[in-house]
């Protein structure tokens, strides 16, 4: 019972921590080399992190979770996109970090990759084939932010599991 | 997750390999003739054809898209883009002008697209 109770609070707070950053990179302004709707992704260090640290169904509820929010906040389009961006890469990166002995910066990448690859489908779903346009660039771009998520979780994981370990046990992986 | 490498050597090459692949296909995309058709498309139906060498000066056209948004699509003989749009994250009119061959601005929440196309791959003769 405990242990069910700590699990839903811990993943209600990794739900809180996901939104709030997909919001923080909301407020930044388009950098001019980036293709337009391009976004940083910091969200996915937390997908990451839930994917390979508390279990799939969690990482998929706060995938569910972003993609509702997206949904009511920025419309349907969004909604759709980020719902399945956020299904694929968690998928992608859950069986990266439980299944094989990929690193992070590289389950990090292709969790990118995975997230832009859904997007565009359901973006030429939605509109027509003039999404292939942006292939080149998200790809580039996929890549460096992938690296930038496995490099920021790989930092991190230390600190956190310290503070763990202070804590008390963290809830066990369900898969 | 604690045993996990940050990064390893072998992860390199398939980064190496993707990278190079996408500067390509950019390359590739960027060499291509400049456009001489432009097509606005709704929900993947094409709703307006225009050859650019048949425009004397700027042509705008308002498309209505889907959710109510109306999009502003304008055309000029050396390209197009999509000026205004009724839609909250305006990613469409921040693509900017587009003048070659292959080149896309999309409005999703009104599933308005305007691509550039370029002159068609004409054959001399068909032997079998």
């Amino acid at each position: 019972m405990k242990q069910a109770s700590s699990r839903v609070a811990f993943t209600g707070l990794l739900g809180a921590l996901a939104l709030a950053l997909s919001f923080l990179e909301g407020l930044l302004p388009p950098l001019p080399m980036l293709p337009p709707g391009a976004k940083l992704g910091l969200s996915n260090i937390v997908a990451m992190y839930a994917a390979g640290s508390v279990g799939l169904p969690c990482a998929l509820f706060l995938a569910v979770l972003k993609g509702g929010f997206a949904l009511l906040g920025r419309g349907l389009a969004a909604g759709l996109m980020s719902l399945c961006g956020g299904l694929i890469s968690t998928l992608a990166m859950w069986l990266l970090l439980c299944k094989t002995k990929a690193s992070l910066m590289l389950t990090g990448v292709c969790g990118a990759l995975a997230h832009n690859g859904a997007q565009l489908l359901v973006a030429w779903l939605l509109t027509s084939q003039a999404v292939l346009f942006y292939v080149p660039a998200l790809v580039v771009f996929g890549v460096l932010t992938g690296l930038l998520t496995g490099l920021v979780l790989g930092l991190s994981l230390p600190p956190l599991q310290k503070l763990a370990r202070r804590r008390g046990p963290a809830p066990k992986p369900r898969q | 997750m604690e045993k996990k490498k940050l990064i390893t050597p072998w992860d390199l090459l398939p980064l190496l390999a993707l990278l190079l692949a996408a500067a390509a296909l950019f390359f590739w995309l960027n060499s291509r003739p400049t456009a001489v058709t432009a097509v606005v498309e709704r929900e993947g139906e094409a709703l307006w054809t225009q050859d650019l060498a048949s425009i004397n000066g700027p042509m705008e056209k308002v498309v209505d898209g889907a959710g109510g948004h109306q999009v502003t699509v304008v055309l000029t003989p050396a390209g197009g883009c999509i000026s205004a749009s009724t839609c909250p994250d305006q990613t469409c009119v921040r693509t900017g002008t587009l003048t070659h061959a292959g080149e896309a601005a999309l409005c999703l929440p009104a599933r308005v697209s305007l691509r550039l196309v370029g002159p068609s791959a004409g054959f001399d003769a068909v032997t079998y």
